[in-house]
């Protein structure tokens, strides 16, 4: 029995290329600055393809909504091995509201009847966690959050994922497909490109998808500003050459008495 | 009891994990009467779970708040489904100014639902909260707690999720003397698609972490596991050391997983946490905030660690820690105090 599963991924500034972040206007400078996939769509994008590993007659569609820029990030999900990249062309300047890419998702995957939607447990950027359950509640789908591990029963057409929690601890829950579950990093390391899904992900067409223009019923939530964190601890930076620091460092560890 | 139509309505959300109440809604429920006042309202409690009329009456106790019981068997674990409905039930008859859960991945996919299905704003990991005359301004990390977000909007309700000690404990009002009540309500069966099938608590049979003095610790700034024994070398200057890891560390396979320190994993409260290349996101401060004496070793002086930490080293951390163990050795053939 065919079984489909959409992964969403969303494309992030790549903060280990960008080096220090720069502020512009209420956002960063996103001029200055490279894209890769969130860490978590990854994540996710890996355990669809771990499910596709193992059961037969699975298909993986990986979608991106954004600007023509997340097509690079779409192109990275199929060379990981995606048999389909979607781009969905959410006209708009500036950042996105998950509210806003929630729905466009939403309706986008009431058209194709996916068995299952996996997105990342957040985003690395923006960090709200909460668009996936919002895909989730606007199509009506059960949904678990945050899971390192998805075992699929495909002729039950059930899952069972196990959700992870504050202090060590996991939740084991059952879901009936349709479902849609969000994914926590950790367990499974997402791939690598192989070299022939690099070259197909050159060749293969991504189909673009131009959602209907909506007007958003959900009240916005305006962004006033980015800064540095306060400093609010009166912390004390120790200067000095290598050799000072370690010995003031040290002088410190003494008189408290933790050292041996 | 319930406060129906009261305009000055809190919903205080938290939850019970197999009878017990969780340690975020526990979080809450101090801060409960201080975010209610904020918004110049009155708090309410709700609680999920299964025959936990006791905690419920105890969490009202100590929280200063009237309390309901949202009861149903498949609510004995976290149930964020059938939290949310029932929670969308109760937003109906009191029309709350806002609803707050304490944060986390599941209360995020409760908030979530709730916020899509009421149409109402939904903002999490909430640090900060300013109620000014038309509009709630918020802040919250983003990009690993590297830089604060500021946010505002001015509708009602919002749905919030709200990170740990958001008030200190000074800001406080004081618990009123009554002693506030509690009531059940039990939950129709309505949503039967999110089973909960029980809980695995990770039993640690290693406690050192825990009951080490000193916890020395790294994030991604170890830059490879070949650095991972730099750790070792350095825990070996104390006399009751233990090592541990960022989630990003151990993600990337340097430091084991189950030494991660952080909300989802091990809490930590040492006499001095050495935090080694640590960016300091959020997830990771709820891990180690208790800890006496914080020093941070890390390359970008902006590190969210250092609002956090005591003492601040701005070094490749790959580069100090064999200096510190060579001073340390000197020091100690020289025999004796530094």
């Amino acid at each position: 029995m065919a079984f489909s599963i959409l992964v969403c991924i969303k494309a992030v500034p790549d903060l280990a290329s960008a080096g220090a972040l720069t502020i512009a206007g209420p956002w960063i400078d996103e001029t200055a600055i490279g894209w890769c996939m969130n860490h978590y769509d990854a994540y996710a994008l890996e355990a669809a393809l771990a499910i596709r590993d193992t059961a037969d007659d699975v298909t993986v569609d990986a979608l991106s909504a954004g600007p023509d820029r997340v097509r690079d990030t779409i192109r990275r999900a199929v060379a990981m091995g995606a048999d389909t990249g979607i781009h969905l062309a959410v006209n708009a300047l500036g950042r996105l509201a998950p509210t806003t890419v929630a729905r466009s998702i939403a309706r986008f995957a009431g058209t194709k009847k996916y068995d299952l939607i996996l997105t990342g447990a957040m985003s690395e950027d923006e960090m709200h966690g909460i668009t996936g359950p919002m895909i989730a509640a606007a199509r009506d789908l059960p949904c678990a959050a945050a899971a390192v591990e998805i075992a699929l029963d495909v002729p039950g057409r059930s899952l069972t994922a196990t959700c992870e929690m504050e202090g060590g601890m996991t939740e084991i829950v059952r879901l009936p497909c349709p479902a849609l579950v969000t994914v926590q990093t950790g367990r499974k390391v997402p791939r690598y490109p192989s070299l022939s899904n690099t070259l197909r992900s050159r060749r293969q067409t991504i189909e673009q998808v131009v959602p209907a223009e909506t007007a958003t019923p959900t009240p916005p939530v305006e962004t006033l500003n980015v800064a540095f964190p306060r400093q609010t601890s009166s912390c004390q930076i120790i200067e000095g050459s290598m050799i000072e620091k370690a010995d003031t460092l040290l002088q410190l560890f003494n008189d408290n008495g933790w050292l041996k | 009891m319930i406060p129906e139509k009261c305009p000055g309505t809190v919903l205080i959300v938290g939850e019970t994990i197999d009878g017990c109440l969780s340690a975020g809604s526990r979080d809450l429920g101090k801060q409960a009467r201080c975010m209610a006042g904020r918004f110049d309202g009155e708090p309410f409690g709700v609680l999920t779970g299964h025959g936990i009329e006791g905690v419920a009456q105890s969490w009202s106790n100590t929280s200063g708040m009237p309390v309901i019981v949202l009861d149903h068997a498949q609510c004995r674990y976290p149930n964020p489904s059938i939290t949310a409905s029932a929670v969308e039930a109760l937003v109906e008859e009191c029309s709350p100014l806002a609803v707050c859960f304490p944060h986390n991945m599941r209360a995020c996919q409760a908030a979530a639902t709730l916020a899509w299905r009421i149409k109402a704003p939904c903002i999490t990991a909430v640090d900060s909260l300013l109620v000014e005359s038309d509009k709630v301004v918020l802040e919250r990390a983003v990009f690993g707690g590297k830089l604060s977000e500021t946010v505002a909007t001015g509708s009602r309700p919002m749905v919030l999720t709200i990170m740990p000690r958001l008030f200190s404990r000074s800001d406080s009002p004081d618990v009123p003397d009554h002693s506030p009540s509690a009531q059940t309500r039990l939950l129709a069966d309505t949503d039967h698609r999110f089973i909960p099938q029980g809980m695995n608590r990770r039993a640690h049979t290693d406690q050192a972490l825990e009951r080490a003095q000193v916890v020395v610790a790294a994030g991604r700034g170890l830059k490879g596991p070949e650095y991972a024994s730099l750790l070792d070398t350095a825990a070996g200057l104390f006399k009751h050391a233990a090592v541990g890891g960022s989630r990003g560390a151990c993600d990337l396979g340097w430091i084991p997983h189950s030494l991660q320190i952080g909300e989802t994993g091990r809490t930590v409260s040492p006499a001095l946490y050495l935090a080694c290349g640590i960016s300091g996101a959020p997830q990771h401060l709820a891990g180690m905030r208790e800890s006496q004496t914080v020093v941070a070793v890390n390359t970008d002086p902006k590190a969210a660690i250092f609002n956090l930490a005591h003492y601040a080293v701005i070094d490749d951390l790959t580069v100090f820690l064999p200096v510190l163990r060579e001073r340390y050795d000197q020091m100690r053939d020289k025999g004796g105090a530094v």
